[in-house]
């Protein structure tokens, strides 16, 4: 509930209890009796006196009791005339009433319960303030569309169902009536009628765009052999809201932002007027974080110019031209968005050169957020860093802190990947990479797949970093002794393995190297490579997956 | 189904023999009361939370209620006792609902309707505020002749429709509007001269 409609609902429940008793004593008179005050009755006997006689006068004849819609309803011999008093109308299947116009006849309907669709949208919110849509921070504030008025709605050439009711407590048997002309007769009352309520389907005309209507007429009932109307006590129209691409669209010039001002002209068309419709509104409003912060009415067809100023240059808003209404969408009242606009957020523009971006890289940044710039990947090439604005050497890690302005253009800069560093000096290549192939390993005499190159050195001999990176594993292994991983940044992966558990000073997991860089030395074989020659065993991967080596050192051996 | 009437018209018992069987704790006063006002209660609950089967809660909160009132209670008007009762009922079940939903019933657009008078700006708290706003309200209503009393309080204490009010009196929709809105008008000055101010 809105706070004055709670506030208003308390207010009048504490209407002093004489008041409410005596009103209540003339609620209770009139519903009792159902009769008009006296002083029109002596009109309603004389008319019912003449269709008396009328009546005798010629065999059967159609007598019409009504013109004044609230004449008493009292046959001649006692019984209460039938009194339509509104239509409901439905879905085809019957099980939702969600709208109706009708009075409640004496004998109740059942209505099963009306899920109302309006208001929330979904789980759209997301952790960051700054993401959470802003139809939902409508919704959720004090402008939201609880006072909205939602209509039934339904899609063109939709067969629904529309219930007429009646107050019909001695059961005249109702024959026909039309609706928006067509004729409706016994014949096509669906199962469930009876003689108060009486359900017939109805399609909604194909080119049926926002409000249509469904007038009834003429509608009949038999009283004994005489045909006569049924008298009028409700609202002979129901409104259906059907679904067009017509909805409200906000034209927006002279856009100006700044870092601490917006300002633009916008007009709102609503070409069908379902803001009007729905009893909704149009407003423009600026939201900081999931908050809105200021407001401005609108009118539909009214060009406006909107100016939110005097903002904080290091806070990022929102600003958007807000309708509430119901689209006849199933929706319900609820809000839409007709224009939106960002302060202090600017662009991200990326030129990776043929690489692929971090898919956590940002293609826009807000003042008030920091954000940290992730590093690219290529195939067969190294991530060196990012030049950018003034920045001309390429930086690896890169962060826009809170309070940037303007935007960025980040520029990514590689290094093929060749020309790999000698890991070892001197070294020679004495088992090369297989691949998937299975090779000879003459130290275990077993067939197994080498996914990288055995460098020959001396034991002790030094075993240098091949690229720069962090150091990220360092382990013992049974198979190819003591080893260890460094991670390049970019999907590239080097492993060193057959070293000394004795690492040089400074080596550890976390680590960065330099290319170049004394990581580890050479062990004594052990594991599968038992019996062979000392070495290093070297492998190369990219995303996990095992390359050829050679390919790419400075002077490859064959 | 409840509150239909059979084609015979039907014998209903006196008042005081409903209230009777109360007072011997018999549970045939239910279903007499039932039989007698059901259709009348019920339409008080749909103005109010406009959904069949909470109107189902709502009378059998209703005749739970007046069960567990009487005795000791022997209402004058019977009839008035079980209207108060259901409104409140009823009040309760659409302040829950309104909590999850929108109900789209005849209170929610009287409360609309009213809400130009009790938009108030006030730095008071809200209890203390809706407090003073009965008091200045009932003065108001007192000053009025007993038609525009009685059409105020169908329209914005049991949610009538403006063609029951219209058909009460004897009179044309259009003057109903118009005598409402006219009240809301003085209301809304009446509250100024109170010295309360608007958003």
């Amino acid at each position: 509930m809105s706070k004055h409609r709670e506030r208003s609902l308390d207010v009048v429940s504490g209407i002093d209890e004489e008041l409410v008793d005596k009103a209540t004593a003339t609620r209770i008179r009139y519903f009792k009796s159902g009769k008009r005050p006296k002083k029109l009755a002596p009109v309603i006997a004389i008319a019912a006196a003449l269709a008396v006689l009328l009546s005798l006068a010629a065999g059967i004849i159609i007598a019409n009791l009504t013109g004044d819609p609230v004449t008493p309803g009292v046959t001649p011999d006692g019984k209460q005339v039938p009194v339509y008093t509104g239509m409901s109308v439905s879905h085809a299947d019957g099980q939702q009433v969600v709208y109706s116009n009708a009075l409640i006849p004496l004998s109740a309907i059942e209505l099963l319960d009306n899920e109302n669709t309006s208001g929330n949208n979904g789980n759209h919110s997301s952790n960051n303030p700054n993401k959470k849509p802003i139809e939902d921070i409508v919704n959720e504030s004090d402008l939201n569309p609880a006072s909205g008025k939602e209509l039934y709605y339904a899609k063109p050439g939709e067969t629904i169902r529309i219930t007429i009711h009646f107050d019909n407590p001695d059961q005249f048997e109702i024959l026909s009536f039309t609706l928006n002309g067509a004729k409706y007769g016994i014949q096509m009352f669906l199962e469930g009628s009876d003689m108060e309520n009486l359900i017939v389907e109805y399609t909604i005309p194909e080119d049926a765009e926002g409000i249509t209507e469904c007038t009834i007429d003429a509608i009949k009932y038999i009283d004994g052999e005489v045909i006569k109307d049924v008298k009028i006590g409700g609202d002979r129209t129901v409104k259906i809201g059907v679904y067009s691409e017509k909805q409200p669209a906000a034209t927006v010039e002279n856009e100006t932002k700044t870092t601490t001002d917006i300002s633009f002209d916008v007009t709102v068309s609503d070409e069908l007027g379902l803001i009007g419709l729905s009893e909704g509104k149009l407003l423009a409003v600026l939201v900081d974080k999931a908050q809105i912060v200021d407001s401005a009415e609108l009118t539909v067809g009214e060009r406006k110019t909107v100016s939110f100023t005097s903002l904080d240059p290091n806070k990022y808003y929102r600003c958007a031209v807000v309708g509430v209404y119901d689209a006849f969408d199933g929706e319900g009242v609820t809000s839409h968005i007709l224009y939106e606009a960002e302060i202090n957020a600017y662009k991200i523009i990326y030129d990776l050169d043929g690489g692929e971006n971090d898919p956590s890289n940002p293609s826009s940044y807000m003042t008030d957020t920091s954000v940290i710039i992730e590093s690219p990947r290529k195939e067969n090439a190294i991530f060196i860093g990012w030049t950018f604005g003034e920045v001309k050497e390429p930086q690896m890690n890169v962060e826009i802190p809170v309070g940037s302005h303007g935007d960025l253009e980040l520029k990514a800069h590689w290094k093929k990947l060749e020309g790999i560093t000698a890991i070892v000096d001197g070294g020679e290549i004495i088992f090369k990479y297989s691949g998937d192939m299975h090779v000879y390993y003459p130290g275990i005499q077993e067939y197994r797949a080498h996914s990288g190159v055995d460098i020959s050195g001396d034991i002790g001999d030094p075993v240098y970093a091949a690229l720069p990176g962090e150091v990220i594993e360092i382990w013992d292994t049974y198979d190819l002794g003591y080893s260890i991983a460094i991670d390049h940044g970019d999907g590239h992966m080097t492993v060193y393995r057959g070293i000394s558990k004795e690492l040089p000073e400074g080596i550890e997991v976390g680590a960065y190297v330099s290319e170049g860089q004394i990581i580890a030395t050479i062990a004594a074989p052990c594991g599968v490579k038992i019996g062979t020659a000392p070495h290093v065993h070297f492998e190369l991967l990219y995303d996990g997956v095992p390359l050829d080596p050679t390919k790419y050192f400075e002077s490859a051996e064959d | 189904m409840k509150g239909e009437k059979n084609i015979q018209s039907e014998q209903f018992l006196p008042d005081t023999e409903i209230i009777e069987l109360y007072w011997k704790r018999e549970e045939k006063a239910i279903s007499e009361t039932d039989k007698k006002y059901g259709s009348y209660l019920y339409k008080i609950a749909y103005n109010i939370v406009h959904d069949g089967l909470d109107c189902e809660e709502c009378l059998n909160d209703t005749y739970l209620g007046t069960w567990n009132r009487i005795p000791p209670a022997r209402p004058s008007v019977f009839q008035m006792f079980l209207s108060k009762i259901m409104r409140n009922i009823a009040v309760d079940r659409y302040r829950k609902n309104t909590a999850k939903k929108n109900v789209p019933s005849e209170l929610v657009v009287s409360l609309d309707e009213i809400d130009e008078c009790m938009a108030v700006v006030s730095s008071v708290e809200e209890e203390n505020l809706v407090e003073d706003l009965r008091r200045i309200l009932n003065e108001f209503l007192r000053f009025q002749d007993d038609r525009a009393c009685t059409a105020f309080i169908c329209r914005y204490y049991y949610a009538d429709h403006f063609d029951d009010i219209a058909n009460m009196f004897g009179i044309s929709k259009r003057t109903v509007l118009r005598e409402l809105a006219r009240m809301r008008a003085e209301l809304r000055e009446r509250l100024k001269k109170e010295g309360y101010d608007y958003e």
